[in-house]
C-alpha cells in the first residue's frame, strides 16, 4: 500500500513537472536552456549521424549490388533463352530459304523430290556421310541423288532403313558420278571425292580442252540421276603428257559441312 | 550522484542514437522508438519509478528535436509508463520475458495512439503543430514489432550479463 501510495505520488510529481517544464518552455524562459543543450551536442549529433548516414549508405549499395546481381541473373537467363530462341529462328530460316530455292529449282525443272532434313553424320572419320530423316517408307531408295539449293548435286543415298537413309557425299573417297564439263564437246568424265577435302573430275580425253572456271554437271549417264545438275566449278587443272586422260579438281559451290535440308530427287524416267 | 550523472549520459546517449542515428535508416526499420523501448524495459522489468524519471528526461530530451507540439512527447511517455505499469500490476503476474513482449506490443500502441490523440488536440486547440504524422502500419506495427524485438535483446542482453534470467521467471509482480 505504502509502495503504492509512493508511486502514485511519484507519478503526479513527475506530471507537474512535466507540465511546468511545458508550461516554461511556452514561456521562454526554458528556451536559452534548449539552445545550449542544443549547440553542446550538434557536434556529437553529426557525427553519429554520417556514420548512421555511411552505414545506411553502405547497407543500401549491399542491397542495391544484392538487387542487381539478382537482376543480372535475370537477364542472363533471358539472354540465354533469346540466344537459344534466336539460334533456333535462325536455323528454321535458314531451312526453310534453303527449301525454297530447292523448291523453286524442283518445280522450275518440273523433277519431283523428298525433302529431307539432316538429322546427324556418320561417325567414322574417313566417312563423308549424311544421315536422313527419310526412308523407304518415305519412297527412298539407294542410288537416289540428293541435291541442294539450286539444283547442286551433294551425294546418293548408299544405305536406307525404313525411316531413316544415309548418303555419301560427293567429296568422300567412295562417291563415283557421271559427270560432263559445261565446254564446247560437254567432255565426259567421273567426279570422284578427295578424302572428304575436295572433289576432282577424272577421265577426261586429253585432247578436249578444258579450262579452269568451266562448270561441272551430271552426264545423266547413270538412271538414277539427271542431266544438268551443277556438281562443281573447274579450279586447277593436271595435264600429264604420257596420260590419256586428263584431271581436273573442282570447287563445290557450297559448304558440304552446312547441310540441314536436301532434297531427294525421286526415280523416275530422265529419258 | 554517480548514478544521476550515469544515467543523463545514458539518456543522452540514446536520444541522440535515436535522432541521429536510427533516422537515417530507412522504414520501416526507422520507426523503431528506442527511447520508448528502454522505458518500458525499465518499467516492466527494473523499477515504475525509473521507468518515470527515464520518460521524463528522454521525454524532454527528445522534445528538443520533435517537430510536434512541446510537451507531447513527454507527457505521452509518461502517461504509457503509467499505462503499462497499470496492465503489469493488473494482468500479469510475473517479470517474464512472456510479459515484456506483451507490455512491449502494447505499450508501443498506447504511446503511438497518445502520440495521435494529442497532437489532434494541439490542432484542435489550433496550435503551431508542425505535421500530423500519420502512418498506420509504421505506428501501430512496424514500430511496436522492432521494438518488442529490441526488448527481447535487451532482456536477454541485460539477463545474461546480470546471470539473474533463470530467477527473473519465478520472480513475482510488484
Amino acid at each position: 500500500m505504502v509502495k503504492f501510495v509512493r508511486s502514485s505520488r511519484l507519478s503526479l510529481v513527475l506530471l507537474a513537472v512535466a507540465v511546468l517544464l511545458i508550461f516554461l518552455h511556452y514561456l521562454g524562459i526554458l528556451v536559452p536552456v534548449e539552445n545550449l543543450l542544443i549547440r553542446i551536442l550538434s557536434p556529437i549529433q553529426s557525427s553519429v549521424y554520417s556514420a548512421g548516414a555511411k552505414i545506411n549508405s553502405f547497407y543500401t549499395g549491399f542491397s542495391a549490388s544484392k538487387d542487381l546481381k539478382t537482376e543480372n541473373k535475370k537477364l542472363q537467363k533471358d539472354n540465354d533463352r533469346l540466344a537459344v530462341e534466336n539460334s533456333q529462328l535462325k536455323t528454321q530460316l535458314g531451312d526453310f530459304q534453303q527449301l525454297k530455292i530447292q523448291n523453286d529449282f524442283l518445280v522450275q525443272a518440273n523433277i519431283s523430290a523428298i525433302t529431307a532434313k539432316v538429322i546427324g553424320k556418320n561417325p567414322e572419320p574417313n566417312y563423308q556421310a549424311i544421315i536422313l530423316d527419310k526412308g523407304s517408307n518415305d519412297g527412298v531408295a539407294v542410288d537416289l541423288p540428293l541435291i541442294t539449293g539450286n539444283g547442286l548435286v551433294i551425294g546418293k543415298i548408299f544405305r536406307v532403313k525404313s525411316n531413316s537413309s544415309e548418303a555419301i557425299l560427293v567429296n568422300d573417297s567412295r562417291s563415283r558420278i557421271a559427270a560432263m564439263v559445261q565446254n564446247e564437246k560437254n567432255s565426259k568424265g567421273a567426279v570422284v571425292g578427295e578424302h572428304g577435302l575436295s572433289l576432282k573430275i577424272e577421265m577426261i580425253p586429253q585432247n578436249e580442252a578444258v579450262k579452269v572456271g568451266d562448270i561441272v554437271v551430271t552426264s545423266g549417264l547413270e538412271p538414277t540421276i539427271p542431266r544438268g545438275l551443277i556438281i562443281g566449278k573447274i579450279s586447277r587443272l593436271v595435264n600429264e603428257p604420257n596420260s590419256f586422260f586428263q584431271t581436273a579438281w573442282l570447287q563445290s559451290m557450297i559448304k558440304l559441312d552446312d547441310l540441314t535440308v536436301v532434297s531427294i530427287l525421286k526415280n523416275q524416267n530422265y529419258d | 550522484m554517480i548514478n544521476i550523472l550515469f544515467g543523463i549520459i545514458s539518456l543522452l546517449i540514446l536520444g541522440i542514437v535515436q535522432i541521429s542515428f536510427l533516422t537515417t535508416w530507412p522504414l520501416p526499420v526507422s520507426s523503431l522508438n528506442l527511447v520508448l523501448s528502454l522505458v518500458i524495459f525499465l518499467t516492466v522489468m527494473i523499477n515504475y519509478q525509473k521507468g518515470l524519471w527515464w520518460a521524463l528526461g528522454a521525454g524532454l530530451f527528445l522534445e528538443l528535436y520533435s517537430g510536434a507540439m512541446f510537451g507531447i512527447t513527454t507527457l505521452s511517455l509518461i502517461m504509457t509508463v503509467l499505462g503499462v505499469n497499470f496492465l503489469f500490476n493488473n494482468f500479469f503476474t510475473n517479470r517474464s520475458l512472456y510479459s515484456l513482449v506483451i507490455l512491449g506490443f502494447f505499450g508501443s500502441v498506447i504511446y503511438n495512439l497518445l502520440i495521435l490523440s494529442l497532437n489532434f488536440i494541439g490542432v484542435l486547440l489550433k496550435q503551431n503543430v508542425y505535421f500530423l504524422f500519420f502512418d498506420f502500419w509504421s505506428q501501430f506495427f512496424w514500430q511496436p514489432v522492432f521494438n518488442v524485438l529490441v526488448l527481447m535483446v535487451i532482456f536477454f542482453a541485460y539477463y545474461l550479463s546480470t546471470g539473474r534470467l533463470k530467477n527473473l521467471f519465478l520472480f513475482p509482480a510488484n
